[in-house]
Order: structure tokens, then sequence, then C-alpha cells
């Protein structure tokens, strides 16, 4: 499936507040998969991956009272808590390190989860192909690595307002991409 | 704000990114509510990214539903589950900044009722100024409403007169040699005795003349009454009662009338049929 189910009806949303367990179970076989691959290319290791999906999806139940559909759809409000997660235990002391040895330069990330063929590490797909590598690059740091602006300025050596203006040239090129 | 230059600045994508700060966050989602466009830009961005997530779905492994859905605190579904409060991390640096975004909101807030206080006091000025002109139009109106009934009931009045059988209707018609064009309208009452009179074009007059209406009974002409000099198309004027008048003639006398008619001075004359 690669539309994202952009109509939830109201009817869903209050199941899910009140802690429906069907309406979960429902979300849980739509979004998982989606949540899970950004998971996992965020934290490499399949079994973080899990912890962190495990641990999103608590989350997801506890606060779903605080989800606002004027402020963004249900998977955008998920994915949001997901990525934060991942990126707290990117941030924690011990992953910190590791993480930013294999993401030295961008791309390495990919071939280094296929080169190590270890059972931890799984096979993840090209980022958007299509995309320019300084695009690519953009986004994978910046959305799959929670680097903060001033972090991208840093590593890439470029004024704080050219990472404002890549950022959107990315996804300007990754809307197109959808687009098509 | 330009809208357009906010949304070219790339904070819409680094929004969503998640690498903006916090101070930014805020500004985004302050903007993405006060801006529709901005909204919309946000949640077009956002689809791209969902579309992303989508196409790169990895489905976890099966046992994980299992897991996830036993670990999921079930106990005490709606209070219990609610969030809990997660004291904010904040370091003085953002408490600041924070405070100095609600001091600038608080001063723009202020600028906007001052703003909003003296636009409305304008607008109750031109309110009333506009109630005040409507009321004089009102009372013009309500006037001429009820000249117009007046003006109704006297016309009213003259068709009864015209179509009931006691009345007597005599064109009084300029003399040949005098007035050509002269016409005066005459109504009896036969059985009242009552006499009206509608001039409707006779020669102006000096100050010092004025226009009397003569009846002739047997032959002999009778005063029934002095014409005002303003009576041209005022319609029907009561004049004096008169018993049994064959014709009507209308002269110019001195003012005040005279005793006897001016024959030199007649300048409209009928019969009645």
């Amino acid at each position: 499936m690669n539309q994202t189910p952009q109509h939830i009806d109201e009817q869903f949303v209050q199941e899910l507040k009140q802690r429906k367990e069907s309406a979960f179970s429902k979300l849980y076989d739509n979004y998982s998969g989606a949540l899970y691959g950004v998971l996992q290319r965020m934290l490499i290791k399949e079994e973080l991956a899990q912890d962190a999906l495990q641990e999103s999806f608590v989350k997801i139940w506890k606060n779903i009272d605080s989800y606002d559909k004027s402020k963004g759809t249900l998977f955008t409000w998920m994915l949001n808590i997901c990525r934060n997660h991942a990126i707290d235990m990117l941030r924690s002391k011990n992953m910190k390190q590791k993480i930013q040895d294999i993401d030295k330069s961008v791309g390495l990330v990919n071939k280094q989860a296929s080169a190590s063929t270890s059972e931890d590490h799984v096979l993840i797909k090209e980022l958007v192909d299509n995309l320019k590598p300084e695009h690519r690059q953009m986004i994978e740091m910046a959305f799959y690595k929670g680097y903060t602006q001033e972090e991208l300025a840093e590593e890439l050596n470029m004024p704080l307002g050219t990472v404002k203006t890549r950022a959107r040239a990315a996804l300007i090129q990754l809307r197109k991409y959808f687009d098509k | 704000m330009d809208v357009n230059e906010y949304i070219a600045s790339g904070i819409l994508e680094s929004y969503l990114l998640g690498t903006v700060s916090e101070q930014e966050r805020k500004e985004v989602e302050c903007m993405s509510h006060i801006y529709p466009e901005i909204k919309k830009e946000l949640d077009v961005i956002a689809v791209s990214l969902e579309k992303m997530a989508f196409s790169h779905k990895i489905d976890p492994p099966a046992s994980l539903k299992n897991k996830i859905f036993s670990a999921l605190p079930k106990d005490a579904p709606g209070s219990a589950a609610q969030p809990k409060v997660v004291p904010l991390k904040t370091s003085t640096n953002t408490y600041q900044s924070f405070n100095r975004l609600l001091a600038a909101a608080c001063v723009v807030m202020a600028v906007s009722m001052i703003a909003l206080y003296f636009y409305q006091a304008s607008q109750v000025v031109d309110l009333e100024k506009n109630l005040r002109a409507q009321e004089a139009q009102n009372d013009k109106n309500n006037y001429m409403i009820a000249s117009l009934r007046e003006e109704m009931a006297g016309k009213n009045g003259e068709i009864a007169m015209f179509r009931s059988p006691d009345f007597k209707t005599v064109f009084l018609k300029g003399i040949e040699t005098k007035s050509k064009s002269s016409l005066a309208i005459v109504c009896w009452n036969k059985e009242s005795k009552e006499t009206v009179i509608a001039v409707q074009n006779l020669p102006d007059v000096d100050p010092d003349k004025q226009y009397q209406l003569w009846a002739m009974v047997d032959n002999k002409p009778v005063s029934i009454g002095m014409i005002p000099t303003d009576s041209v198309l005022s319609g029907f004027m009561k004049m004096n009662t008169v018993e049994n008048p064959q014709a009507f003639a209308i002269t110019m006398e001195k003012k005040g009338g005279s005793e006897v008619p001016t024959m030199e001075e007649m300048y409209v004359f009928g019969q009645i049929q």
C-alpha cells in the first residue's frame, strides 16, 4: 500500500479515544508497517525498532486524547510520536556515539546496513532513489536521524539559512516524486 | 507578514522534519493557526512525508502485535489512561524566550484591542450619523404620506362629486376676445345649492385686482364669492350657495370685489346644460 489513508472518519477517532481494542487493532494493522519502516531506518537494529514500536504504541494508546485533528493527520501525529521516541533513543548517551559513527557520511547507513548481514540489521531500501543526493541526505539526516538545524549546519558546513532552503527544496522534490 | 515569504523560507519543512527549535515550533503552530495558506502548505508537505513512510514500510514480525497489545495499560480505560503530566524540561533560556514570546503576544493583542476600539468607536459615530439621516428621511416621508393622503381624500371627494347625479358640472370657457385659453370648472349641487370651483387657467392678476365668480339667476348676476389670487391649480374651492343659477362667469374686479360685474373684464363663461 503506497497510499496513506487520508480520510479517517470521526467515528474511528472516537472509538480510539474510548480505547476500543478493535479500533486499535485496525490502527495497528493499517499503520504499523509504515511506522516500523521509519523506526527501522532510524534505529537500524531490529530489536531496537521493535522496542521503539511497542513503546510508541503504548504512548499512542495513552495519549490518544491529545490528538487534535486540526493540527494534522492521525498518521503524522503517530509518526511524530515514533520519531521523537527514536530520536530520544538515538540521543541517549550509549547510542549516540555508535550512530554518529555509522552516520559519518550519509548514504553509508544503507551500505552499512546491507554490508553487515548480521541478524540484527535488516536490509533497508534506498531512500527515494530519484532524489538528488543532497536532498536525500537532508531527509535522511533530519527526518531519520533527528539532526537539529544547528547540527545539520555544522555537520554539512553550511549556513543555517541554507539548511532551511535545502530542506524546503528536498521536500518539494519529495512531493513531486510522490505526485507522479 | 508576507505569507509566501514565510512559506518560502523553508521553516515549514524544517518543522515537519523535526529540526526546528522549540520556539520555532510554537511559531509555526501559531502561524498555521492564523494563516490558512500556511496550514494548507503544512498539510501538503506532511502528506509527502507520509507517502514516503508508506513507500518504505516494513512489516514488523507478526508476534509483535500480541506483545504490544498485551503491554497496553487496559486495566482502567479512560480516566487512568489519560496522559500523564510530564514536567517540562525548561532551561532558563527557553523559559525566557517563551516569556518574551508571551510578552510580544500581549503587546500585539493590546495594540489590536486599541485598534479595534477606535475602529468600533468610529463605526458607532458613522452609525449614529446614519441613523439621524434616516430619521430625517423618515420624517420627510411621513409628512409626504400625510399630504398625499390629504390630497387623495380631496381627489376622492372630487370623484364622488363628479359621479353624483346631484351635481351639475359646468365648464367655464375663455372669452374669445379676452383670454381664449382660460378655463374653470364649476360644480353646483342642485339639492344642497353648494357651489365649488376649480380654476384651470386664468391670466395673472395685478396685486390690486381679484377674480370674482358670478351666477346668472334669472338674467341677473349674483356674486357668489371672490377667488383667492393663488387659487390656480389648487383643486376645488367652496364658494357661496346659490339658488337656481342658469350660468356662471368670472370677471376681474378690484380687490375685494364689486357690486356688479364689469362686463368688459369677463374672462370665462359657461351655461348649465
